[in-house]
């Protein structure tokens, strides 16, 4: 299975040295992500979900975040491999992965594009940054993406400006700027949260299409459980900077473990089941004021005495899951260590 | 499974249980400006010269702004621990400087006295003044005794202490501008106010009035407003005359922050909540709009005091501002306008220096409490 | 909930001027609600759902007077009787105005952070003269234990509070005239998952002891589906369809109805993942399609929906059903099982 392979994430840890003290928003999260499958991460705010994608192609924000431990390895098509945790935020190296290899589209489409280009001129610009083509070769391939992402009348449409556009539309230019370059990985962070219902589905589903034509992996975050069950192979549940759990999409679904992932679940109303909601106590906790033990222990219905006092590791249990959690102590098949 | 399961009871919310008491927004605002070290650092040194040059300008000023000595143009005394036969001396003390005309290139030569020293003393006796107008006294925080002189930035061409007269220029200088921004920023307020609230016509000519009054030049509308003034006046009063005049056309900066805001506060969901309750108007504008707009008018005030001393120095300097006797630090400034004055006596450049550390430490401050006046977003 | 009518909305319209050029001609109008009809019974929730632009903040702000309507009725019961809010003299529409709150999006723009939350929970009171300070703090007092909250924390400042605390504390201020009807705009969409649950609930109880009615306006289906009793969908400025809960999340009688319904993600992975959705996007409301303004997206649309704009209209076959399309009485749609029905087997 070690040829699929695409990105390998271990320990990664990426803080923020404020005023305040460091605020650790991805602490030692470690994953997989295989060639063309969909990795969902879900969590609420502060997470730390979206600092663990922007470090994966080093974009964390400037000065104040630094990627402080831990190793991101991406493996080419052709078994080659770099660790990215090892090159320079702005070499050379870092930006023939960034775009080409690995893309990015972000929750609000109206400030990912600059207003002063056409849907076009920024297009062109991602493909002649990443592939040798001259400017006819480049516009031509502007035109293909537009029509590929759905664009009507994409001929014209590449010559308009953002703000002549909607906001689905918008994202769908993302989208076509993004895959370009035909990259292996998308990242797409809350790619649908600012968009109408109607709008939102219209592009999980050109997603899903364009994966599937393309051969990408993607990693999907957002907040949105039912958009993780609708686009993700398999789920990564974060919490205050670290993954809690991790299982299929059906197995988060149908067999969840952590008390977190079920307590998001009951938390969200579902249409035809008039119940009332169960919700997660407090609230989520400020990374810069956190409790001792696991953090998530005040809040878990579930919590025992152990918790409050003891980080839980790891535990791999025996339908490919992993839990961070105490009470798989005694369930747990083969240490992590 | 050995752990029993902990007593919900215990569960705090820790997101809100460990932060610490309220505070006021003041505390909070002073919290935030303490991290801007620059801010900080111009806050005390702003402390410091409107202490200095404002409130005590006699206790810290050696001479009278008028004492001539004789001899023009000292270069400054040093003060030394050192004397010239080379024994350490815990109290400092200076050398008196001799002047005299080198007859054949027809320029002054000071010669250091070295015979006697001249032991720098506190609380010593000088020219008389009076403290904050109340008592008159003639204690100085510093100088020299019998006969001796000390000149920290040297003198200027009529014998005069420089030291003593920019402490006394900065009485002048740093506070000329308040008078011009209090103006500028009650009227403001009230029309941006009104601009903003109102809306429609009212908001129209506000609006076009502001773009005439920011169309017109400054320097040549002052020059003939100085020369329109009666010439009986005092140096002073047509100066302050001037800056009423001026900030009367000065409030348009004010005003229109004062619009931009009042329009983006009055859209805010709080105040939607208390048109929903039966607030009426000026309950809003007194209890949310003001408190909330208060910090931007502040922090648009510490920018603003600069420009006005900027404004008092470059047209004082150019002469059509204040006027001796007055003495302001645009008033000093003007000895050093000849190119020959500045190579030969370069101290007299020093007041200059004083409007530079005035206009940066207001800056910081203003930098400093930007950041912080918003102590909640 | 009683059958008693509260709240009577009557051919509600806002335009919005657009002006141009130098002298602020008026070029068109943005319709953001052109001519809805609506009620609410006393005790009841309504949800008022649609995608962004179609009109339902402007609707919930015109019933407060915090927008004034270009024309319509807006009538509210008092005493027994109704009064036109927009008709009412001062003294009776601050009366009127007690009775009606609302509770907003964001929590932080909300609450005004420069006063204590005890202020900001008494305001409405001392404003209403209603008691003194010593009553007002333990009416503040009582209504923070009454939202979840410790009245020890009433001297605190909203930003010592987490954003569901927050909306908390907006709805405590909203109880505290003891209205009749609490306008909701979109109250939990800023909220994180685990903490909307919370404040629906919260919401739902206080409904339950206070015996108020609800709008609440969502563009979330299924927090909608789940709080309220009716739901009326909006499109451009018009309600699509006016009907209870249960018939409109599972047979709806308007295409675009049917099409929300599809669009919503179904996070269970053994569900159907085919779906109806909806092509292109909301046209600007300053220039809305012709006839009927859904026709350019609509899957059943037919000659007449260009020319035509159709009247929103009783079913014939079903009371307090409202649906505005030609087609309403013939068209067979899905409701939100159908279209998302569990795939056995997997």
């Amino acid at each position: 299975m070690d040829n699929n392979k695409l990105l390998e994430v271990k320990d990664l840890q990426t803080y923020f040295y404020t005023e305040e003290g460091i605020v650790k928003a991805v602490d030692g999260v470690s994953f997989n992500i295989e060639q063309g499958e969909t990795l969902g991460v879900v969590g609420e705010s502060g997470c730390g979900k979206s600092i663990t994608s922007l470090s994966l192609i080093q974009l964390v924000p400037k000065p104040r975040g630094k990627i402080v431990g831990g190793d991101i390895t991406y493996y080419f098509k052709n078994n080659k491999s770099v660790k990215i945790t090892e090159l320079s935020p702005h070499g050379e190296k870092i930006r023939k992965i960034r775009g080409k290899e690995i893309a990015m589209i972000f929750q609000e489409p109206m400030t990912s594009l600059n207003p002063v280009y056409t849907i076009g001129e920024q297009i062109m610009e991602a493909v002649r940054l990443h592939q040798d083509k001259d400017k006819n070769e480049a516009r031509e391939r502007a035109i293909e993406m537009l029509n590929l992402v759905g664009i009507a009348a994409p001929t014209q449409r590449v010559d308009e400006y953002p703000h002549q556009l909607s906001g689905g539309m918008r994202q769908r230019v993302m989208i076509a700027m993004a895959l370009s370059c035909d990259p292996s990985l998308l990242i797409a962070d809350e790619p649908t949260t600012a968009l109408d219902v109607t709008i939102e589905a219209q592009i999980l589903d050109l997603m899903k299409e364009l994966q599937e034509k393309m051969n990408m992996a993607i990693m999907f975050i957002t907040h949105d459980l039912e958009v993780i069950g609708e686009m993700s192979d398999r789920v990564m549940v974060m919490y205050a900077g670290k993954i809690v759990g991790r299982a299929t999409v059906d197995d988060i679904f149908y067999n969840n473990k952590h008390p977190y992932t079920r307590g998001l679940l009951n938390s969200i109303p579902q249409i035809g089941r008039k119940k009332r909601l169960i919700p997660i106590d407090g609230s989520v906790p400020s990374l810069r004021n956190l409790p001792g033990g696991c953090y998530f222990a005040p809040r878990c219905p579930e919590a025992m005495e152990i918790c409050t006092r003891q980080e839980p590791p790891t535990f791999d249990l025996e339908d490919d899951q992993e839990v961070k959690c105490w009470l798989y102590q005694q369930k747990e098949v083969a240490s992590n260590e | 499974m050995t752990d029993t399961k902990i007593n919900r009871e215990d569960k705090t919310d820790f997101s809100v249980e460990t932060k610490p008491v309220a505070r006021t927004q003041w505390q909070l605002i002073w919290k935030q400006f303490k991290r801007h070290k620059l801010a900080l650092f111009g806050l005390y040194t702003l402390l410091i010269l409107y202490v200095v040059c404002v409130a005590f300008p006699g206790f810290f000023a050696p001479y009278s702004q008028t004492n001539e000595f004789e001899g023009t143009n000292v270069p400054p005394h040093r003060i030394r621990f050192v004397d010239v036969d080379g024994n350490f001396h815990i109290r400092p003390f200076v050398y008196n400087r001799t002047q005299e005309l080198d007859m054949e290139t027809f320029q002054q030569v000071y010669t250091t006295d070295t015979s006697k020293r001249y032991p720098i003393k506190f609380f010593v006796r000088g020219d008389k003044y009076s403290v904050l107008g109340l008592y008159e006294t003639d204690i100085h925080l510093f100088g020299v005794e019998d006969g001796g002189r000390i000149f920290l930035f040297g003198s200027e061409d009529l014998g005069r202490d420089l030291f003593s007269r920019v402490i006394y220029a900065g009485r002048v200088s740093l506070t000329i501008g308040f008078v011009g921004v209090f103006i500028s920023m009650i009227l403001g307020l009230l029309l941006g106010g009104i601009s903003g609230l109102a809306g429609g016509v009212v908001d129209e000519l506000i609006q076009r009035i502001i773009e005439l009054l920011m169309s017109i030049p400054k320097i040549p509308l002052w020059m003939a407003l100085a020369a329109a003034i009666p010439q009986q006046w005092s140096a002073i009063k047509v100066y302050f005359a001037i800056t009423i005049i001026l900030s009367f056309m000065g409030w348009t900066g004010i005003a229109r922050v004062a619009r931009s805001k009042f329009i983006s506060l009055r859209e805010e969901d709080f105040v939607a909540a208390a048109h929903s309750f039966n607030a009426p108007m000026t309950i809003i504008i007194i209890k949310h709009l003001i408190p909330n707009f208060m910090s931007y008018l502040i922090v648009r005030l510490t920018l603003a005091i600069p420009g006005m001393i900027i404004a008092e120095t470059s047209l004082s300097f150019l002469g059509v501002g204040l006027k001796a006797p007055v003495v302001s630090l645009g008033v000093l400034l003007q000895r050093a306008q000849s190119f020959q004055t500045v190579s030969l006596y370069p101290w007299l450049l020093l007041p200059g220096l004083i409007v530079v550390i005035v206009v940066l430490s207001y800056n910081f401050v203003g930098d400093g409490l930007r950041d912080a006046a918003d102590p909640y977003s | 909930m009683s059958d008693e009518i509260l709240l009577k909305v009557d051919n509600l319209k806002k335009y919005f001027p657009i002006k141009k050029g130098v002298f602020k001609k008026v070029v068109g109008h943005v319709k953001a609600v052109d001519d809805v009809s609506f009620y609410i019974k006393e005790g009841e929730t309504l949800g008022l759902v649609g995608e962004s632009g179609c009109g339902k903040s402007t609707t919930g702000r015109c019933l407060l007077k915090l927008i004034e309507p270009t024309e319509g009725s807006i009538k509210f019961k008092r005493n027994d009787k109704y009064v036109d809010i927009l008709k009412a003299e001062k003294d009776q529409l601050k009366e009127i105005r007690k009775d009606i709150q609302i509770i907003f999006q964001d929590p932080f723009s909300s609450l005004d952070s420069r006063m204590s939350v005890r202020d900001i929970i008494a305001e409405p009171l001392w404003i209403n003269k209603v008691g003194n300070r010593d009553t007002q703090t333990e009416m503040v007092r009582e209504l923070l234990e009454k939202v979840g909250l410790n009245g020890y924390q009433m001297n605190r400042y909203p930003h010592e509070f987490s954003g569901g605390q927050r909306q908390r504390i907006g709805i405590a201020r909203a109880l505290a005239l003891n209205p009749k009807l609490i306008v909701c705009d979109e109250p939990v969409s800023a909220l994180d998952v685990s903490v909307q649950a919370q404040v629906i609930n919260l919401m739902m109880d206080l409904q339950e002891e206070y015996g108020f009615a609800y709008i609440f306006i969502a563009h979330d289906l299924s927090v909608v589906e789940h709080i309220s009793d009716r739901v009326m969908v909006m499109y451009l400025g018009k309600i699509a369809e006016a009907a209870d809960t249960e018939s409109i999340f599972q047979k709806p009688r308007h295409p675009y109805t049917e099409a929300l319904l599809g669009s919503i993600p179904v996070g269970d992975p053994r569900s159907d993942k085919s779906r109806i959705t909806f092509g292109g996007s909301v046209p600007s409301p300053a220039n809305p399609p012709s006839g009927c303004n859904l026709h350019p997206r609509c899957r059943y649309a037919k000659e007449i929906c260009q020319q035509e704009e159709p009247i929103l209209k009783e079913m014939l076959d079903e009371q307090d059903r409202f649906a505005s399309c030609h087609f309403r009485e013939e068209l067979k749609l899905s409701g939100y099982s159908d279209l998302k029905r569990k795939v056995q087997g997997l």
